[in-house]
């Protein structure tokens, strides 16, 4: 009965998050002053700190005897790389996907180990920049075989939770979030990324002879040396720009292959395109004028640190987010609950975590199953 | 920190000191033996200076806490209770007690299954701390996480190893009770 009362398992979580703190390298005065203040406000406080405290120590022994690979444990929230080369960009060398963005090499470090030949590959490369790119192409296939089905399909697809990221030979790169497709069409005169669904961030490589452009429903967005997200939803895109600027466009029709659009020039029917700068973001809507969106770019781009942060955002829709992520999935059980507002900084594969915060805060209760957590105020 | 309490906070964590925690933490299970030893520590924390206290409160904590366990150990003993000053050898030379070495032991079992449970990412954090040695600022730069989203792991994975453990416990006790 005592560990099930809800005051007291505030107090435990306290505990435990001051265990933590007072185990991290960088603990200030401030920190000190507040521990000691908490605990010096009840016994009961002081009882769940020691239990936390000699639970902790306790763990060390549990923890000694747990034989996990840690890298198994990691892929399982893969960050995958994966080298893209096309047989269409002949003479290319392949040192030029070694020069893809500071934040392709730093998420190599990652450790995803299924990724960890594509990275000694491709470092190799580097080094060897002015061999021809068939024999490239060729080691390539030695040391990563599943490069093969790549070479032969232009689609690109994440499952549920899963995220990957992957470096096109102009040195641009795409990072897919959970649940999402992209269909490629890189050739000579232009650079097209079909967004079929769920989201993508860009970065995009200078290249003016090229224009690079990513096309979601009927959203056409163009770049030139630009990094933004584009967010497919059932009836809209949003595209948020991190940094340069794109030119945005709204088709009407959203059949034929925009790869055989002039380039440069919006279609017949839709939008003349807007210009979206750094730390703007605008959506797309059918029989609509092109909008601003109100997301700030954090907050659109977090999902790549596995991050979801939400600012004062309806359970609705903060239970719709964490679905995309999850295959076990929330329900909300009474309408009462899906209009209170959340804010706040979660992972995106701990749905546990925000079950907690509702259990805590809101006297949710929760009915757990393999497939779903139904979420219920009392009655 | 004086040289005395400087050592007394270092070899806590060896041998004897582990001892004496998992004595403290026999004390701290469901019941109010664990209010009680709580009250007792919670008076005397109180009564330590300020600057003192802030200067390393977990060791304060802990030095009072580990003192009144073995106190009333040594009390349930019928011995005589000695005062705060109380060494780590005199706590550790007392004899172990098999009850409390076999509650250990059950307790780590414990510990294993609940780690099992956590979500992949959420062991990972854990074992690269406890097992692998790593600070948490290592541990983010390795797994591509804010050093504030390691905190929060370690910290949740914390209270599921507590709450685990107490519902195999009231599990346990409910089955045995008279």
């Amino acid at each position: 009965m005592e560990w099930n009362d809800k005051a007291n398992s505030a107090i435990r979580e306290a505990a435990s998050e001051w265990v933590v703190r007072l185990g991290s390298s960088d603990l200030s005065y401030a920190d000190r002053v507040a521990f000691a203040a908490w605990l010096r406000s009840s016994p009961v406080h002081v009882k769940e700190y020691l239990r936390a405290q000699t639970t902790w120590e306790a763990m060390d022994e549990a923890a000694q005897k747990d034989s996990s690979d840690i890298q198994t444990l990691m892929s399982s929230c893969p960050k995958n790389v994966t080298e893209i080369y096309s047989r269409s960009e002949p003479g290319q060398p392949a040192g030029e996907s070694a020069a893809a963005p500071a934040g392709a090499v730093s998420k190599d470090i990652d450790g995803t180990e299924p990724q960890q030949p594509a990275v000694r590959s491709r470092a190799w490369l580097h080094v060897a920049a002015a061999i021809a790119a068939t024999l490239v192409l060729t080691i390539g296939i030695l040391f990563a075989p599943q490069w093969v089905e790549h070479l032969d399909s232009n689609t690109y697809s994440t499952a549920v939770g899963e995220q990957r990221r992957m470096v096109l030979p102009d040195g641009s790169a795409i990072e897919l979030n959970t649940r999402s497709k992209v269909r490629l069409q890189l050739n000579a005169r232009s650079r097209d990324v079909h967004l079929l669904e769920g989201e993508a961030f860009f970065n995009v490589a200078k290249d003016p002879s090229r224009p690079f452009r990513v096309l979601s429903d009927n959203a056409v967005v163009r770049a030139v040396g630009t990094q933004f997200n584009v967010y497919r939803q059932p009836h809209k895109t949003v595209v948020t720009v991190i940094e340069g600027q794109v030119a945005v466009a709204r088709r009407e029709d959203a059949g034929p292959v925009a790869g055989s659009t002039p380039e440069g020039t919006a279609p017949a029917t839709g939008s003349a395109p807007v210009l979206v700068d750094a730390g703007s973001a605008v959506q797309i809507v059918a029989r609509a004028a092109i909008g601003q969106a109100e997301v700030k770019p954090n907050v659109a781009v977090a999902w790549r640190q596995h991050r979801l942060v939400f600012e004062n955002e309806s359970l609705e829709t903060v239970v719709a987010e964490f679905n995309r992520y999850n295959a076990q999935q929330l329900v909300i059980g009474n309408p009462q609950l899906a209009v209170i507002r959340i804010s706040g900084t979660f992972d995106a594969h701990e749905p546990g975590d925000l079950v907690d915060f509702l259990t805590q805060s809101h006297d949710a209760r929760a009915l757990e199953s393999d497939s779903e957590i139904l979420l219920s105020s009392p009655q | 920190m004086s040289r005395a309490d400087e050592q007394w906070l270092g070899r806590l964590f060896d041998e004897s000191g582990r001892r004496s925690l998992r004595s403290l933490a026999s004390r701290l299970k469901d019941g109010t033996e664990a209010d009680d030893l709580a009250q007792e520590v919670y008076l005397r924390l109180l009564r330590v200076d300020d600057v003192l206290f802030i200067q390393d409160p977990r060791r304060f904590a802990l030095r009072i806490a580990t003192n009144v366990a073995y106190e009333w150990g040594r009390l349930s003993r019928h011995r005589r209770v000695h005062t705060d000053d109380e060494s780590l050898e005199e706590q550790a030379s007392a004899e172990p007690d098999p009850l409390e070495q076999a509650a250990h032991a059950q307790e780590v079992a414990h510990l294993s299954r609940a780690l099992e449970r956590l979500s992949p990412k959420r062991r990972a954090v854990l074992l690269l701390h406890k097992r692998n040695g790593m600070t948490y600022e290592q541990i983010a730069a390795h797994m591509g996480l804010s050093v504030a989203m390691v905190g929060k792991h370690l910290a949740k994975g914390l209270v599921s190893c507590q709450e685990f453990f107490a519902s195999s416990r009231r599990n346990a006790s409910s089955r045995g009770k008279e």
